[in-house]
Protein backbone atom coordinates (compact mmCIF):
# COMPACT_ATOMS: atom_id res chain seq x y z
CA UNK A 1 0.00 0.00 0.00
CA UNK A 2 3.13 2.64 0.64
CA UNK A 3 4.13 2.56 -3.01
CA UNK A 4 0.72 2.77 -4.14
CA UNK A 5 1.41 6.54 -5.15
CA UNK A 6 4.56 6.00 -7.48
CA UNK A 7 3.20 2.62 -9.35
CA UNK A 8 0.46 5.21 -9.90
CA UNK A 9 2.06 8.08 -11.17
CA UNK A 10 4.33 5.64 -13.73
CA UNK A 11 1.02 4.28 -14.67
CA UNK A 12 -0.72 7.66 -15.46
CA UNK A 13 2.66 8.13 -17.07
CA UNK A 14 2.73 4.89 -19.17
CA UNK A 15 -0.55 5.94 -20.70
CA UNK A 16 -0.48 9.48 -21.35
CA UNK A 17 3.00 8.07 -23.34
CA UNK A 18 0.33 5.35 -24.69
CA UNK A 19 -2.25 7.84 -25.91
CA UNK A 20 0.66 9.98 -27.51
CA UNK A 21 1.94 6.72 -29.26
CA UNK A 22 -1.64 5.72 -30.53
CA UNK A 23 -2.08 9.39 -32.28
CA UNK A 24 0.24 8.88 -35.25
CA UNK A 25 -1.12 4.73 -35.41
CA UNK A 26 -4.56 6.16 -36.06
CA UNK A 27 -3.75 8.62 -38.26
CA UNK A 28 -1.74 5.40 -39.65
CA UNK A 29 -5.29 3.63 -39.98
CA UNK A 30 -6.52 6.66 -41.55
CA UNK A 31 -4.47 6.73 -44.46
CA UNK A 32 -4.34 3.01 -44.89
CA UNK A 33 -8.30 3.41 -44.89
CA UNK A 34 -8.22 5.75 -47.61
CA UNK A 35 -5.46 4.54 -49.24
CA UNK A 36 -7.78 0.97 -50.15
CA UNK A 37 -10.59 2.84 -50.38
CA UNK A 38 -9.59 5.01 -53.14
CA UNK A 39 -7.32 2.20 -54.62
CA UNK A 40 -4.56 2.93 -56.78
CA UNK A 41 -1.02 3.30 -54.68
CA UNK A 42 -1.43 3.39 -51.17
CA UNK A 43 1.31 6.59 -49.38
CA UNK A 44 1.56 6.80 -45.81
CA UNK A 45 3.32 8.93 -43.55
CA UNK A 46 3.78 9.26 -39.59
CA UNK A 47 5.97 9.82 -37.14
CA UNK A 48 7.77 6.97 -35.50
CA UNK A 49 8.63 8.90 -32.65
CA UNK A 50 6.36 9.05 -30.11
CA UNK A 51 6.26 5.06 -30.69
CA UNK A 52 9.78 4.49 -29.79
CA UNK A 53 9.29 6.44 -27.06
CA UNK A 54 6.47 4.61 -25.62
CA UNK A 55 8.35 1.82 -26.10
CA UNK A 56 11.18 3.00 -24.49
CA UNK A 57 10.12 4.46 -21.38
CA UNK A 58 7.07 2.61 -21.08
CA UNK A 59 9.12 -0.35 -21.57
CA UNK A 60 11.10 0.55 -18.98
CA UNK A 61 8.65 1.58 -16.30
CA UNK A 62 6.78 -1.59 -17.44
CA UNK A 63 9.74 -3.65 -16.30
CA UNK A 64 10.31 -1.53 -13.17
CA UNK A 65 6.35 -1.94 -12.25
CA UNK A 66 6.88 -6.35 -13.33
CA UNK A 67 10.14 -6.55 -10.87
CA UNK A 68 7.67 -4.67 -7.98
CA UNK A 69 4.67 -6.60 -8.87
CA UNK A 70 6.90 -9.97 -8.93
CA UNK A 71 7.91 -9.73 -5.28
CA UNK A 72 4.57 -9.88 -4.15
CA UNK A 73 3.24 -12.19 -6.61
CA UNK A 74 4.62 -15.69 -6.85
CA UNK A 75 3.56 -16.31 -10.10
CA UNK A 76 4.71 -15.31 -13.77
CA UNK A 77 1.05 -14.80 -14.50
CA UNK A 78 -0.15 -13.06 -11.58
CA UNK A 79 3.48 -10.69 -11.79
CA UNK A 80 2.35 -9.99 -15.14
CA UNK A 81 -0.55 -9.74 -15.36
CA UNK A 82 -1.63 -8.10 -12.01
CA UNK A 83 -1.96 -4.30 -11.58
CA UNK A 84 1.17 -3.13 -9.88
CA UNK A 85 -1.64 -1.21 -7.72
CA UNK A 86 -2.64 -4.34 -6.05
CA UNK A 87 -1.47 -4.93 -2.71
CA UNK A 88 -3.22 -7.77 -0.90
CA UNK A 89 -0.50 -8.80 1.91
CA UNK A 90 -3.61 -9.21 4.55
CA UNK A 91 -7.19 -8.81 5.12
CA UNK A 92 -7.23 -5.12 5.73
CA UNK A 93 -5.44 -4.93 2.33
CA UNK A 94 -7.73 -7.41 0.64
CA UNK A 95 -10.60 -5.46 1.91
CA UNK A 96 -9.24 -1.81 0.65
CA UNK A 97 -8.48 -3.47 -2.90
CA UNK A 98 -12.00 -4.89 -2.51
CA UNK A 99 -13.41 -1.55 -1.52
CA UNK A 100 -11.58 0.40 -4.47
CA UNK A 101 -12.11 -2.00 -7.06
CA UNK A 102 -15.92 -1.41 -5.96
CA UNK A 103 -16.35 2.37 -6.49
CA UNK A 104 -13.84 1.73 -9.62
CA UNK A 105 -17.24 -0.88 -11.20
CA UNK A 106 -19.48 1.71 -10.19
CA UNK A 107 -17.86 4.85 -11.53
CA UNK A 108 -17.40 2.69 -15.07
CA UNK A 109 -21.04 3.77 -16.16
CA UNK A 110 -20.85 7.61 -15.05
CA UNK A 111 -17.40 7.85 -17.35
CA UNK A 112 -18.83 5.79 -20.25
CA UNK A 113 -21.52 8.13 -20.33
CA UNK A 114 -19.41 10.72 -20.29
CA UNK A 115 -17.60 9.23 -22.87
CA UNK A 116 -20.72 9.04 -25.13
CA UNK A 117 -21.18 12.39 -24.63
CA UNK A 118 -17.87 13.74 -25.69
CA UNK A 119 -17.87 11.25 -28.85
CA UNK A 120 -21.43 13.72 -29.75
CA UNK A 121 -18.70 16.55 -30.17
CA UNK A 122 -16.66 14.32 -32.76
CA UNK A 123 -17.89 15.92 -35.49
CA UNK A 124 -17.43 19.24 -34.94
CA UNK A 125 -14.10 18.43 -34.28
CA UNK A 126 -12.67 16.12 -37.10
CA UNK A 127 -11.10 18.90 -38.59
CA UNK A 128 -9.32 20.18 -35.84
CA UNK A 129 -8.62 16.92 -33.58
CA UNK A 130 -8.40 13.98 -35.95
CA UNK A 131 -7.43 11.82 -33.41
CA UNK A 132 -10.25 12.75 -30.83
CA UNK A 133 -11.36 9.00 -30.23
CA UNK A 134 -8.56 8.11 -29.06
CA UNK A 135 -8.34 10.86 -26.55
CA UNK A 136 -12.03 9.91 -25.84
CA UNK A 137 -11.09 6.13 -25.65
CA UNK A 138 -8.24 6.93 -22.96
CA UNK A 139 -10.26 8.44 -20.29
CA UNK A 140 -11.68 5.42 -19.28
CA UNK A 141 -8.37 3.60 -17.89
CA UNK A 142 -7.06 7.10 -16.80
CA UNK A 143 -10.24 7.39 -14.60
CA UNK A 144 -10.27 4.17 -13.39
CA UNK A 145 -6.26 4.50 -12.59
CA UNK A 146 -7.66 7.54 -10.49
CA UNK A 147 -10.81 6.86 -9.12
CA UNK A 148 -8.86 3.24 -7.70
CA UNK A 149 -5.50 5.41 -6.57
CA UNK A 150 -8.04 8.48 -4.93
CA UNK A 151 -10.50 5.04 -3.49
CA UNK A 152 -6.84 3.48 -1.61
CA UNK A 153 -5.70 6.95 -0.47
CA UNK A 154 -8.54 8.02 1.32
CA UNK A 155 -9.11 4.63 3.06
CA UNK A 156 -5.26 4.57 4.32
CA UNK A 157 -4.98 8.00 5.46
CA UNK B 1 -22.10 -0.19 18.41
CA UNK B 2 -18.30 -0.14 18.16
CA UNK B 3 -15.78 -2.85 19.08
CA UNK B 4 -12.98 -1.92 21.44
CA UNK B 5 -10.26 -3.59 22.12
CA UNK B 6 -7.58 -3.72 24.38
CA UNK B 7 -4.20 -4.85 21.86
CA UNK B 8 -2.25 -1.73 22.60
CA UNK B 9 -2.65 -2.52 26.08
CA UNK B 10 -1.61 -6.16 26.13
CA UNK B 11 0.97 -5.25 23.92
CA UNK B 12 2.45 -3.24 25.72
CA UNK B 13 2.59 -5.55 29.05
CA UNK B 14 4.08 -8.24 26.52
CA UNK B 15 6.93 -5.80 25.57
CA UNK B 16 5.43 -6.73 21.51
CA UNK B 17 6.43 -4.20 19.10
CA UNK B 18 3.37 -3.82 16.51
CA UNK B 19 5.87 -5.21 14.30
CA UNK B 20 6.34 -8.36 15.96
CA UNK B 21 2.73 -9.17 17.15
CA UNK B 22 1.86 -8.53 13.39
CA UNK B 23 4.32 -11.17 12.54
CA UNK B 24 3.33 -13.73 15.07
CA UNK B 25 -0.73 -12.96 13.83
CA UNK B 26 0.42 -13.23 9.53
CA UNK B 27 -0.86 -9.85 9.27
CA UNK B 28 0.90 -5.90 8.88
CA UNK B 29 1.93 -3.48 11.01
CA UNK B 30 -0.46 -1.19 9.67
CA UNK B 31 -3.14 -3.66 10.12
CA UNK B 32 -2.31 -3.35 14.07
CA UNK B 33 -2.09 -0.36 13.84
CA UNK B 34 -5.78 0.45 12.65
CA UNK B 35 -6.95 -2.16 15.31
CA UNK B 36 -5.41 -0.50 17.94
CA UNK B 37 -7.02 2.46 17.13
CA UNK B 38 -10.57 1.15 16.28
CA UNK B 39 -10.10 2.20 12.42
CA UNK B 40 -10.55 -1.34 11.11
CA UNK B 41 -12.76 -4.47 12.71
CA UNK B 42 -10.35 -7.60 12.65
CA UNK B 43 -12.24 -10.41 10.65
CA UNK B 44 -13.26 -13.70 13.53
CA UNK B 45 -9.86 -15.35 13.02
CA UNK B 46 -7.57 -12.46 13.37
CA UNK B 47 -9.01 -11.63 16.62
CA UNK B 48 -8.46 -15.59 17.47
CA UNK B 49 -5.41 -15.46 16.52
CA UNK B 50 -4.72 -12.37 18.73
CA UNK B 51 -6.52 -13.93 21.66
CA UNK B 52 -3.83 -16.61 21.18
CA UNK B 53 -1.15 -14.58 20.96
CA UNK B 54 -2.46 -13.12 24.21
CA UNK B 55 -3.28 -16.29 26.01
CA UNK B 56 -6.97 -14.68 26.99
CA UNK B 57 -10.25 -15.45 25.94
CA UNK B 58 -12.08 -13.10 23.27
CA UNK B 59 -14.22 -11.11 26.02
CA UNK B 60 -10.82 -9.90 27.57
CA UNK B 61 -9.89 -8.46 24.46
CA UNK B 62 -12.76 -7.17 22.39
CA UNK B 63 -16.13 -5.64 23.40
CA UNK B 64 -19.02 -3.69 22.26
CA UNK B 65 -19.65 -0.69 23.48
CA UNK B 66 -22.69 1.38 22.57
CA UNK B 67 -21.79 4.44 20.44
CA UNK B 68 -23.36 8.11 21.85
CA UNK B 69 -25.22 10.16 19.79
CA UNK B 70 -22.65 12.71 20.08
CA UNK B 71 -19.87 10.29 18.58
CA UNK B 72 -22.27 9.35 15.77
CA UNK B 73 -22.68 13.32 14.70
Amino acid sequence: MKKIKVVYWLSLVVMLLAVWAFVPLYSFANQFADGVKNGGSIYIEVSLTPLLIFFVIGGGISILLYRFNRKKNKGLLSSLFAPGEFSEEDEREKMITARACRRVYMSMIPVFGVMLILMMAYPFLIDIIPYYPILVVFILPLAQLTVYYLSVRKQTS
Amino acid sequence: MKLNNRVKELRARHDFTQERLAKKVGVTRQTIAAVEKGEYVPSLLLALYICETFELPMEKIFWLQEECADEEN
